[in-house]
């Protein structure tokens, strides 16, 4: 399986590999991303969002496609999208668990 | 201007470093830069206001750690300085901006370039030891060994000594010290917030540390001799055996003396535990006087060289006796060596047969070697028996054979 062995994303790794599902992005996109994305639930700072990009590029989910000065621009990998795919139906699973168990 | 401030907390005790800077800027002071060497923080004094401090671990590369400079300051957080090799320090005076760290599985995250960092100094710094402490087994095994024999230099063995002490002590400090991290980046990575550690006197501390580095390293240089043997004239003390007078050796030989010549010499004593008599004397015919009455020296007549050099160690056990023999063996081979190419000194010999084995009755072991020695033949042989070990060095005209017999019988009394 291409996805994630090392358990769960936390909730900001999820939100950082769901950004880039459209587009590339940079880190301050990302950021902004997020915070709309979550209505300011989730927010992202520099050490998260620099320590899980740098995180995600060291595992092969992301990967750098232009850097311009400080600025770098990244793009998820096929093997990022199979993660967050992953984590996605493990979510849903849950939340179906949950909702179940509700009615 | 600035002021220096003592850092009340570990380099590692993250919430309590960051929680003191915080405050300092509460008080008008902000960080400017950190001195691990001394210990100390130094801050600018401003006027006060919120400011707040983050650490970020340095990553795999600190390199990689300052390309994140401006992308931090795009979102509200400056760089202010580095603390070593573990953490860039960064500010945030805008209150609404994000901690730096929003979720503590990031910060662990972080963490792990730290501690293999830690992990890869900490093996360093064992290796380094262990390599100072075998470096004298690996380059002088013999005077090692022989000093734990014989403690002839026991300041030397004390600081053979030092480093593996150092290291066993240094262990346990060294494994807390990264179980530490270990546990900080584990309660992160559970989603956990660190808690910040009581606050202490580090100045206090280093004081301690400082005085008892000093004290172990200095009291042994004041209460340890650098080499214990001990010289005295010959009659000043009292030797451990009634070995053979040189007349009473000529005696045995051709050339008999009539009287018993004045002689002129030294001693030199030493003991350790396993080799508790340790005694060196040597004898030699005089040939200069002292004159009290008109302060001058006379020379005096004598017809040949006489001079003899007596080794005795009685060790504790055979066994010890063995290595003591073996010890001596060597030390009167690389005389005798020595004496060889010395060309034109006094002490220089011709013609050495080298130590070779014999046999002799009621000896454990024996070697003689004969030469010459400013004409006059001389030999040197080194015996074992039991718990005896004697090396007798002799220039005279009687032989080894006919003198042996008298040091086996001084031995026996």
């Amino acid at each position: 399986m291409a996805g994630r062995e090392k358990g769960p994303l936390t909730e900001p790794m999820y939100y950082v590999l769901m950004s880039f599902l459209r587009s590339e992005m940079c880190g301050t996109q990302i950021s902004e991303f997020v915070d709309r994305k979550t209505a300011g639930r989730v927010r992202l700072g520099p050490g998260t969002l620099y320590t899980l990009l740098a995180k995600f590029q060291d595992e092969g989910f992301i990967t750098e496609t232009s850097v311009d000065g400080r600025k770098r621009t990244y793009q998820l990998t096929a093997k990022g999208r199979a993660a967050f795919e992953e984590e996605l139906a493990r979510l849903r699973a849950c939340v179906n668990d949950g909702l179940e168990e509700k009615q | 201007m600035t002021v220096k401030k003592n850092i009340p907390c570990s380099f590692y005790d993250i919430p309590s470093l960051e929680s003191w800077l915080d405050e300092m800027a509460l008080q008008g002071l902000f960080l400017k830069n950190f001195s691990r060497q001394f210990d100390w923080a130094v801050f600018e004094v401003g006027d006060p206001r919120p400011v707040r401090y983050r650490l970020d671990p340095v990553g795999k590369s600190a390199g990689r750690g300052r390309e994140r400079e401006e992308p931090y300051a795009e979102m509200g957080w400056t760089f202010v300085c580095q603390m070593g090799k573990s953490f860039y320090i960064f500010s945030c005076g805008d209150p609404d901006a994000p901690e730096l760290y929003t979720d503590p599985q990031s910060l662990a995250l972080a963490m792990e370039g730290l501690l293999r960092r830690q992990v890869v100094q900490n093996i360093c710094f064992c290796a380094a030891c262990l390599l100072v402490a075998a470096l004298p087994l690996l380059l002088y095994p013999g005077r090692l060994f022989r000093n734990l024999l014989l403690w002839e230099e026991p300041q030397n063995l004390f600081f053979s000594a030092f480093f593996p002490v150092v290291l066993i002590v240094s262990l346990p400090f060294l494994a807390l010290e990264s179980k530490k991290l270990f546990d900080m980046r584990d309660t992160l990575a559970q989603g956990l917030p660190l808690k910040a550690k009581k606050r202490r006197n580090r100045p206090r501390f280093l004081t301690v540390y400082i005085f008892t580095y000093l004290v172990i390293f200095s009291v042994p240089r004041l209460i340890l001799p650098d080499v214990r043997w001990q010289v005295y004239g010959l009659g000043e003390v009292e030797l451990s055996h009634p070995w053979p007078t040189l007349a009473q050796l000529e005696e045995a030989g051709p050339r008999p003396l009539e009287v018993e010549p004045e002689v002129d010499g030294y001693v030199k004593v030493n003991s350790s535990w396993l080799v508790p008599v340790q005694e060196y004397a040597s004898i030699d015919w005089q040939v200069e006087t002292f004159h009290p009455e008109t302060g001058g020296i006379a020379t005096l007549h004598r017809p040949y060289s006489l001079w003899m050099g007596i080794q005795y160690d009685r060790a504790r056990s055979p066994r010890a006796a063995e290595k003591a023999f073996q010890i001596e063996l060597e030390d009167a081979a690389e005389t005798l060596e020595n004496w060889a190419k010395w060309t034109g000194h006094a002490y220089h010999i011709d013609g050495s047969t080298g130590l070779h084995p014999r046999d002799w009755p009621g000896l454990d072991r024996l070697e003689v070697a004969q030469y010459t020695q400013s004409g006059q033949d001389a030999w040197t042989f080194a015996a074992l028996r039991g718990n005896d070990v004697l090396v007798v060095t002799y220039a005279g005209f009687a032989r080894w054979e006919d003198c042996l017999p008298l040091f086996l019988a001084a031995l026996d009394q």
